[in-house]
C-alpha cells in the first residue's frame, strides 16, 4: 500500500475491489497534487455540465467525473445521419436487445438500433425494486441531456408556495423571485424557442422564437380559449435553436434542422445538451478535467476539519479505487445516484450517510403520465405541414388554479400534444393497388394530448441501499420503493376527461380516451430524495444547495427539489446549478468553503 | 409473394423490388418473440392451405385482384377466429395478416427504394412549416 492509500481506511462496503498495485505506485510518484482540483463535478448530464461551465469560468480548475464512457459531440453520435434502411434491423429492437436492456425497454420507445446504446444496459446496472420503478438512464458524458425530450418550462410562484401552503411535506427554501434571474440566465445560455404568453401558472422567460402551430392546434387553441376562462394552449417551450445567439454560433451551434432525430445526438447542436453547450465551454476555459469511467463510490469527509475533502471512485474499467480532493464538491449524478452517493457517505459525523434529518431517500417524486386523449378531424385536409417539429403544444396547468377541481384532490396537470397529418403510419384496410394508393397519400389530421401531473412528496415514496447485494463494482444496489398514491390517482379522471372535453369543443371525431395504470419514473422526471429545505431537522439541503453539516458539499440535480410541479423539471436543475456555483465561489472568496 | 400481393409493383417499385422479403425474414429471425415467430410460420402454411382449399391455386397463381380478394377474405375471416377465440377466453396476439402487413408496410417504408421513391423522403428537412397546401401529387413523407 502506498503512503495515499495507507493513511485512509477502505470502507468495508468497497467489498473485493482491490487497486493494482503499479497503480498505486503511478499515484504515488504523481503525488496528491495530481489528483487535486478546486472543484470535483459529478456527473456530466443536464446539471453537471451546468456546474462545470460556471465553476471554470469563474476559474475554478474542475475536474468533472462521468461514471460512463465518453461520447464526443458529433463524432460519437454514430447515427446521426443514417436513413432507416442503414439502421440495424430498420430500426427495430431485436430480441438480444431487449433482454439485455429489459428495464429500459418498458418506456416502448428508447432501446432501439438508432439510439438503444445510449441506455443503460440493465444486466450490468441492476436495481431491485419493492414496487415497479421505470428507472431510465444512460451512462456517458452528457447523460440524459443526449436523450432528453428538451421541454423547458418554470415552476411558477405558485408552485415555489404549494407546500408551504398546503402545509406538506416542508416548504421549499426559495420563493420564484430569487430563481427567477437565473432562469433568465440559463436560458438566454441554453437557447429556449417559445412564445411570451404572460401566464401566472408558466411565467414567461427568455425566449428565441416560438416552432409554429399547425392548423389543428390553432383550433383547438381558439375552441379552449372561447369556451374556458383561464385555459389555453401554447406551442411547447423546447430548448432548441430557432435564433441562434453570436455566443451559441460561436460554440458551434446552429438552428433545429427540424430532422427530428434528436436522440441520436445532434450534428448541428441545435438543442441543448451538455456536449454541444455547457461542457463546450468549460472545455474552452481550459479548466476542465473530464473522466469518464469514474464510478463515484462516496464523499470522503474529513472528521477533523469538519469538511468533505474529495471524492472516492471505482474506474469502471480497471475497478480501481481512486481518490480525487477539492475544495468544493457538486453532485449531479442524477436524482437517486447523488441520493445513493450521499447514503454511502460516512463518516463519524454522518454514521448514516449525509444526512441527520432522515429525509434522504424520502420524497421520491415523478410526474404522472399516460392519460389522455386523441382524436382525428374531417377538417383542412388541403393542408399539410412540412419538416419534423421536435415538438407540440402545451396546455398549461388550470386545475386549482384558473378552474376548481372536479375530485377531490389538490395540485393539478398540464398537457403535451400535436396535431399533425397522418402518414403511412396509420391503419389502412385493404391490400394490393388500392392499399398502397392509400398508403402514400396522406390520412386526415389527428390531434391527441396526454397529462403530466404533479405527484406530492410523500415521506414513504422512498429509494434506499441494499444490505447484502452489490454491482459488480462492489456498490450497493439501489432499492425502490415508491408508487402513486391517492392525491395522483384522483387526479387523472380529470386529465382524461378534460381532455376529451376540449378536443370535443373543437369538433374532433373519434375521440378516443386513456388512462393507463402509471408507474414512478415512466416520466423520466425521477425528483426529490435529498431535498432542500429551511432547516437540517427537515431536509438534507439548505437554500443554496448545500449539504446540511457538509457546506462545501453542493447537489443540485432533481434529488434536491422539494416538490415536482407539473412542469418538465430540467430548466429548474439548471437554474438551481447556476445559482448555486454562483454561491459556492462567493462563499469561497469570501473564505467560508 | 405475399409481401408483393400487399404491396405491388405499380407505377412505383413493389415490396419485392424493395426487398421487403429480405427485411421481413431478419427481422422475424432476430426480433420476434417465438410466440409470434410461430404466428408467421404457421400462418404461412395456413395461407397456403387456404388458397388451395379456395382456389386450387398457389397465391403466386393467382392474378392480381384474385390475390387482393383472397386475402381481404382471409383478413376477414381469421380476425373473425380471433374474436371467437378472445369471446372464449383465450387471449390471442395479432393475426399472421395483421402482423404480416405491418411487417411489409414498416420494411417498404424503411427501404431505400420504398422510402425514396413511393414516398417523400427527406433526412434534413432543414424547416418547420406548419401549414401549406396539399398539392396534387404530393406524396407522403417517408420519416
Amino acid at each position: 500500500m502506498g503512503r495515499l492509500h495507507a493513511a485512509r481506511t477502505r470502507p468495508k462496503s468497497l467489498g473485493n475491489v482491490t487497486p493494482s498495485p503499479l497503480t498505486e505506485m503511478n499515484l504515488n510518484i504523481q503525488g496528491k497534487a495530481a489528483h487535486t482540483f478546486d472543484a470535483i463535478v459529478v456527473g456530466s448530464g443536464i446539471s453537471g455540465g451546468w456546474a462545470a461551465k460556471e465553476l471554470t469560468e469563474k476559474g475554478l480548475k474542475t475536474l468533472v467525473l462521468e461514471r460512463g464512457h465518453d461520447v464526443k459531440h458529433i463524432v460519437d453520435y454514430k447515427t446521426t445521419n443514417s436513413p432507416p434502411w442503414e439502421l440495424q434491423w430498420l430500426n427495430t429492437p431485436s430480441r438480444e436487445m431487449l433482454a439485455q436492456q429489459s428495464k429500459q425497454a418498458r418506456t416502448g420507445y428508447t432501446v432501439r438500433p438508432e439510439a438503444g446504446y445510449l441506455f443503460v444496459d440493465d444486466e450490468d446496472h441492476p436495481y431491485e425494486e419493492k414496487k415497479r420503478f421505470d428507472w431510465m438512464r444512460g451512462y456517458h458524458t452528457g447523460g440524459r441531456s443526449l436523450m432528453w425530450g428538451k421541454q423547458s418550462y418554470r415552476m411558477s410562484p405558485m408552485d415555489f408556495e404549494a407546500n408551504g401552503k398546503d402545509g406538506i411535506a416542508t416548504p421549499w427554501p426559495i420563493t420564484y423571485d430569487e430563481i427567477a434571474p437565473w432562469y433568465d440566465y440559463v436560458e438566454r445560455f441554453a437557447g429556449i424557442s417559445g412564445s411570451k404568453d404572460g401566464l401566472e401558472q408558466l411565467p414567461d422567460g427568455v425566449f428565441q422564437p416560438p416552432m409554429d402551430l399547425t392548423p389543428p392546434e390553432l383550433d383547438l387553441k381558439a375552441a379552449i380559449e372561447g369556451k374556458w376562462k383561464g385555459r389555453t394552449l401554447i406551442p411547447g417551450r423546447v430548448a432548441h435553436l430557432t435564433a441562434p445567439t453570436e455566443e451559441q454560433l460561436a460554440l458551434g451551434r446552429a438552428s433545429c434542422q427540424y430532422r427530428n432525430l434528436c436522440r441520436r445526438g445532434c450534428p448541428f447542436g441545435a438543442y441543448f445538451s451538455s456536449q454541444a453547450a455547457t461542457l463546450k465551454a468549460a472545455a474552452n476555459t481550459g479548466k476542465m478535467t473530464l473522466r469518464p469511467h469514474s464510478i463515484v463510490h462516496s464523499v470522503i469527509f474529513d472528521d477533523k476539519t469538519e469538511k468533505a475533502i474529495g471524492v472516492r471512485l471505482i474506474d469502471e474499467v480497471t475497478f480501481e479505487t481512486i481518490e480525487y480532493y477539492a475544495q468544493v464538491i457538486f453532485l449531479n449524478a442524477s436524482t437517486v445516484a447523488s441520493t445513493a452517493i450521499l447514503m454511502n457517505s460516512k463518516s463519524k459525523r454522518f454514521p448514516n450517510g449525509m444526512d441527520e434529518s432522515g429525509s434522504l431517500g424520502g420524497n421520491l417524486m415523478d410526474h404522472h403520465l399516460g392519460v389522455g386523449a386523441g382524436a382525428t378531424l374531417d377538417t383542412h385536409q388541403d393542408k399539410i405541414h412540412f419538416g419534423r417539429r421536435p415538438n407540440g403544444f402545451y396546455v398549461p396547468r388550470f386545475r386549482n388554479f384558473s378552474e376548481k377541481p372536479n375530485g377531490n384532490y389538490i395540485r393539478g396537470f398540464g398537457y403535451q400534444g400535436g396535431g399533425m397529418r397522418q402518414g403511412w403510419n396509420r391503419w389502412i384496410d385493404g391490400f394490393g393497388t388500392d392499399f398502397k394508393k392509400e398508403l402514400t397519400s396522406f390520412g386526415p389530421w389527428s390531434i391527441s394530448m396526454g397529462g403530466f401531473g404533479e405527484c406530492l412528496p410523500y415521506d414513504n415514496n422512498r429509494i434506499s441501499l441494499s444490505k447484502d447485494k452489490t454491482d459488480k463494482w462492489g456498490l450497493p444496489l439501489v432499492v425502490a420503493d415508491a408508487e402513486f398514491q391517492e392525491n395522483e390517482i384522483k387526479m387523472r379522471g380529470d386529465m382524461m376527461n378534460d381532455a376529451a372535453e376540449m378536443l370535443e369543443a373543437m369538433g374532433a371525431k373519434n375521440i378516443q380516451t386513456y388512462n393507463n395504470p402509471p408507474s414512478i419514473g415512466l416520466g423520466i422526471h425521477e425528483m426529490g430524495t435529498a431535498r432542500m429545505g429551511n432547516t437540517a431537522k427537515v431536509s438534507v439541503l439548505n437554500k443554496h444547495n448545500q449539504v446540511w453539516g457538509a457546506e462545501n458539499v453542493f447537489c443540485t440535480d432533481g434529488a434536491a427539489m422539494t416538490s415536482a410541479g407539473c412542469q418538465n423539471p430540467s430548466l429548474t436543475y439548471m437554474a438551481l446549478t447556476a445559482r448555486a456555483a454562483d454561491f459556492a465561489v462567493s462563499e469561497i472568496k469570501k473564505g467560508n468553503l | 409473394m405475399i409481401a408483393e400481393a400487399i404491396i405491388p409493383k405499380t407505377d412505383t417499385p413493389g415490396a419485392i423490388d424493395a426487398g421487403v422479403p429480405g427485411w421481413i425474414e431478419v427481422i422475424v429471425q432476430d426480433c420476434f418473440e417465438p410466440a409470434d415467430q410461430k404466428v408467421i410460420v404457421e400462418g404461412l402454411a395456413d395461407l397456403m392451405r387456404r388458397c388451395q382449399e379456395a382456389h386450387r391455386k398457389d397465391i403466386s397463381q393467382l392474378t392480381g385482384p384474385e390475390q387482393v380478394s383472397f386475402l381481404t377474405k382471409m383478413h376477414h375471416d381469421t380476425l373473425g377466429e380471433k374474436r371467437e377465440a378472445q369471446k372464449a377466453g383465450n387471449p390471442q396476439r395479432k393475426t399472421f395478416l395483421e402482423q404480416f402487413k405491418d411487417l411489409t408496410k414498416l420494411c417498404y417504408v424503411g427501404s431505400e427504394v420504398g422510402a425514396t421513391e413511393a414516398f417523400d423522403f427527406m433526412l434534413v428537412p432543414g424547416k418547420w412549416v406548419a401549414s401549406m397546401p396539399l398539392e396534387p401529387g404530393q406524396k407522403v413523407w417517408a420519416m
